[in-house]
């Protein structure tokens, strides 16, 4: 090889600098998908519901909590994928290990019903974005359990990724709809950076519902069995750290838009609703047929969402505690439990809905009961494991991580708590 | 007569004389190195104090809710188990274990000792339901259920310990590090390399590394052969260079050279610059031809023979080639030049006179395919043909090396790899 003219100086600073670049957006592309699809599945049917009552009861004064959230969301997602990259085993399989079989078992025994609640709740989802198309559920639902199906059943692992990330595209139905209702920017963002509280019980229950739904059990074992599905090396950690809060920033905005086109148009018509299909009709006389379509065609776009997810990270996380054969990359036969298990918790769910009688509204309370009873244990697992030196080595967590991630887990605790206590009384 | 785990570490730890109460086992340690391994311990702990170091040769019996030790043990902390022991709790218990007689991974519910007259032995361990319920203190109550309801028998679902492979445990600094285990305690011995490389993909990337880091170069080479070629990269750049090169030096030439196609220039180059000399020059060459080429899926293990060959000479040189050489069922015969002449084989070689000579048993009418032709191809001759291998020539037929229909299965049968 003839040696070339060397560049000069700044231009081949400059080539370094953009090679480093490039390769790191190829690392980060490359393990990019955990953090965004676990944080999009966070705005699932019963996300949306309660981000638009917040915004069609309470207007702009609850858009500072979004801030905070995010914040919780980013420390605890971190600390589950920080966790799945060092020992490249699940949340499930740390916990069977570290706190043996009798806790994982009737861990997993309450998160199987509390999961369950929450795919029935997405599969009503379903059916309620249907209807507002004018759809009977009794066909939406059959036809999306057994779209939500097949696609796990007869995928692979890397086709139901790309699907999965596909899907959070359309969350920008929302941002449409909100920048749609034309809302006063300025005073907007002020309210974002200026926290208040009439400390009304409403208010306080309606501000422990959102944290509650952005934070939930099912996540964390998720989050991690992905990133460890996706063999994320510990050297390209901290691009799957902008994964985690990528996906966190995109949860918040969503929610912003939604809560901003609720507070822009119900909330100054003082129409009050019961539920994110009431959200969207109502937005018909007000904010015009398209928006309200919009509204909807987000709706039914979570739901399916979650309610593949849902069952899928039951299946798996359950499989995993009990050490049973797992994943999607397998045949039906080769692992028949973790298949049976998942369509089983697909077909009852989407039969719960179909079935006249069926107590919904209790199963959802009593998964919602069981979400804030269960989250607790699931984060002081985490919180110990992450302190795990043996586990951990270098990655363990350090002081001032300890510290936030200690505030953060007891603020969450006792707003979980508070929350199950305010809907027993 | 046979006891579980879970039983043992509800008894009570007693002194025999005072029968003053010491504590509860935690643990119990066993020598890795034998191929049941035997009890050599405990460790007890009372209340919230650290656990101590129980040496088997304290305990005088184990009965049904207590174990009696001899004298008083010594201070917590002055007595510690040997290096390398098993700890049953820490490394087995709850973990994942290498079922090798099943090739699967499984997570273990329990563990089965045997009792004999100079101790404690472990024998099998439980993967089972009833170990599960056992666990969780509901045996009793679903064995009633089962078989007053269905009048089923909950069965033990057992594994025996020669057949179980551990994953180690996680060590100081984090790291995944393997236990030792005896010479005669080879489990994966048993496994296929295709089940080898079934169940490594079925493990977690510290897990799998850890375990394959621990295999022999050939056993890697073969269940690395066995591999698609996303793991195959993973696990090659997991591993230190030394050991890298070793293992790519014992796989098939057109295997390697699909590896280190894959690996980052650098890496490759590394490897290449450390094997032999001309295992190195044969895989670089390989390199050098388009990837869906014949060239490109070909290997050079094939066995090239005279035309002034006797049968006889032909089979001894065969005896001392067969082991490296990828195929022995068609032997081609070259000319002086390495022109590819003729085809033999292995039948008409066996039934013809000893001294007969390969030019006139040679079948001079070759199919064969050029290197730069598409791999599909010879994927056409293969199924047409239906040959077992088939020689790839350069445009002056000079032998370059064999496909073998293993290397173009995917091409003719792609609904085989799902």
């Amino acid at each position: 090889m003839t040696a070339a003219r060397p560049l000069p100086r700044p231009l081949r600073a400059a080539r370094s600098w953009l090679l480093a670049r490039w390769k790191g957006l190829l690392i980060f592309l490359s393990v990019v998908g955990p953090g965004i699809i676990t944080a999009n599945v966070d705005n699932d049917a019963g996300g949306i519901t309660t981000y638009s009552l917040a915004g069609a009861h309470f207007g702009q004064t609850l858009l500072w909590s979004l801030v905070p959230i995010a914040f919780a969301l980013v420390l605890v997602q971190e600390m589950t994928s920080r966790l799945g990259v060092v020992t490249g085993q699940g949340l499930a399989d740390l916990i069977r290990e570290r706190f043996g079989v009798r806790m994982t078992f009737y861990l997993m025994l309450c998160l199987v019903v509390t999961n369950f609640g929450n795919a029935v709740a997405n599969f009503a989802g379903v059916a309620s974005a249907m209807e507002i198309f004018s759809v009977s559920r009794y066909a939406a639902v059959p036809i999306a359990a057994f779209f939500v199906w097949w696609l796990v059943v007869k995928g692979t692992y890397r086709t139901v990724e790309k699907i999965f990330l596909g899907a959070c595209v359309f969350y920008l139905a929302y941002i449409v709809a909100g920048v749609k209702v034309a809302p006063h920017w300025p005073s907007l963002l002020r309210e974002v950076v200026r926290p208040q509280g009439t400390f009304s019980t409403e208010y306080l229950v309606m501000l422990t519902a959102l944290v509650g739904t952005t934070i939930a059990p099912w996540m964390q074992f998720y989050q991690q069995a992905s990133i460890v599905e996706k063999g994320v090396r510990i050297e390209e950690y901290r691009y799957s750290r902008w994964d985690v809060i990528l996906g966190s920033m995109m949860v918040t905005v969503v929610a912003f838009f939604i809560m901003v086109t609720c507070a822009e148009t119900l909330f100054r018509s003082g129409i009050r609703i019961e539920n994110a299909k009431d959200a969207a009709l109502a937005l018909v006389p007000i904010a015009g047929k398209y928006n309200a379509y919009l509204f909807a065609f987000g709706l039914l776009n979570a739901s399916l969402f979650a309610a593949s997810i849902l069952p899928l990270s039951t299946a798996y996380t359950v499989c995993e505690g009990m050490g049973w054969e797992v994943g999607v990359d397998r045949k039906f036969a080769e692992a028949p439990g973790f298949y049976g298990l998942y369509s089983l918790i697909i077909l009852l769910a989407a039969g719960a809905i179909l079935l006249p009688g069926m107590p919904l509204i209790k199963i959802m309370f009593l998964s919602q009961v069981l979400n804030g009873l269960v989250l607790p244990f699931i984060l002081i697992f985490m919180l110990v494991l992450v302190n795990d030196r043996e586990l951990m080595g270098e990655y363990a967590n350090g002081r001032w991580a300890n510290a936030a991630g200690i505030t953060c887990v007891a603020l969450l605790i006792l707003l979980s708590l508070f929350l199950v206590v305010s809907s027993l009384l | 007569m046979f006891l579980f785990l879970t039983e043992l570490f509800e008894k009570r730890v007693r002194g025999v004389d005072d029968h003053r109460l010491l504590g509860r086992p935690v643990d119990l340690i066993a020598n890795a190195e034998e191929v049941y391994p035997a009890v050599i311990g405990f460790m007890v702990r009372r209340g919230r104090r650290p656990a101590f170091y129980l040496p088997w040769s304290q305990i005088t019996s184990v009965e049904k809710d207590e174990i009696l030790v001899r004298g008083t043990p010594e201070a917590p902390g002055a007595a510690h188990p040997p290096e390398g022991s098993l700890y049953a709790r820490r490394h087995i218990l709850d973990r994942q274990i290498i079922d090798t007689f099943g090739a699967r991974v499984v997570r273990v519910n329990d563990l089965h000792l045997l009792r004999t007259e100079d101790g404690l032995r472990l024998v099998h361990v439980d993967i089972g339901a009833s170990g599960l319920f056992r666990r969780l203190g509901w045996l009793p109550a679903v064995n009633a259920l089962a078989h007053g309801l269905f009048d089923y028998q909950l069965r033990d679902h057992l594994i025996a310990w020669k057949f179980v492979q551990p994953l180690g445990h996680f060590g100081r600094a984090g790291q995944r590090q393997v236990l030792r285990l005896s010479v005669s305690h080879q489990p994966l011995a048993l496994l296929h390399p295709a089940e080898l490389a079934e169940v490594l993909s079925d493990l977690d990337m510290h897990k799998r590394q850890a375990l394959f880091g621990s295999l022999t170069h050939e056993v890697a080479a073969d269940a690395l052969e066995q591999m698609d070629t996303e793991s195959q990269v993973d696990l090659i750049e997991g591993m230190g260079e030394e050991h890298a090169t070793r293992v790519v030096e014992e796989m098939a030439t057109d295997d390697a050279a699909d590896l280190l196609g894959e690996l980052e220039n650098e890496k490759a180059e590394t490897i290449l610059d450390g094997m032999e000399v001309q295992r190195s020059k044969e895989v670089r060459e390989l390199l050098t031809h388009e990837e869906d080429t014949a060239g490109g899926i070909m290997t050079t293990d094939f066995i090239a023979l005279k035309t002034g060959y006797t049968v006889d000479q032909t089979i001894a040189l065969l005896r001392q080639k067969a082991r490296e050489a990828e195929n022995i069922y068609y032997l081609y015969v070259l000319d002086d030049r390495e022109h590819l002449v003729g085809v033999v084989t292995l039948r008409s070689l066996i039934v013809a006179s000893p001294e007969c000579l390969l030019a006139d048993l040679m079948s001079t009418r070759v199919i064969s395919v050029t290197t730069g032709e598409h791999k599909g191809a010879a994927a056409e001759l293969f199924a047409k043909y239906r040959f077992r291998a088939l020689p790839v020539v350069d445009d002056d037929r000079v032998m370059k090396g064999i496909i073998t229909i293993d290397d173009v299965l995917e091409d003719v049968a792609p609904e085989l790899n799902r």
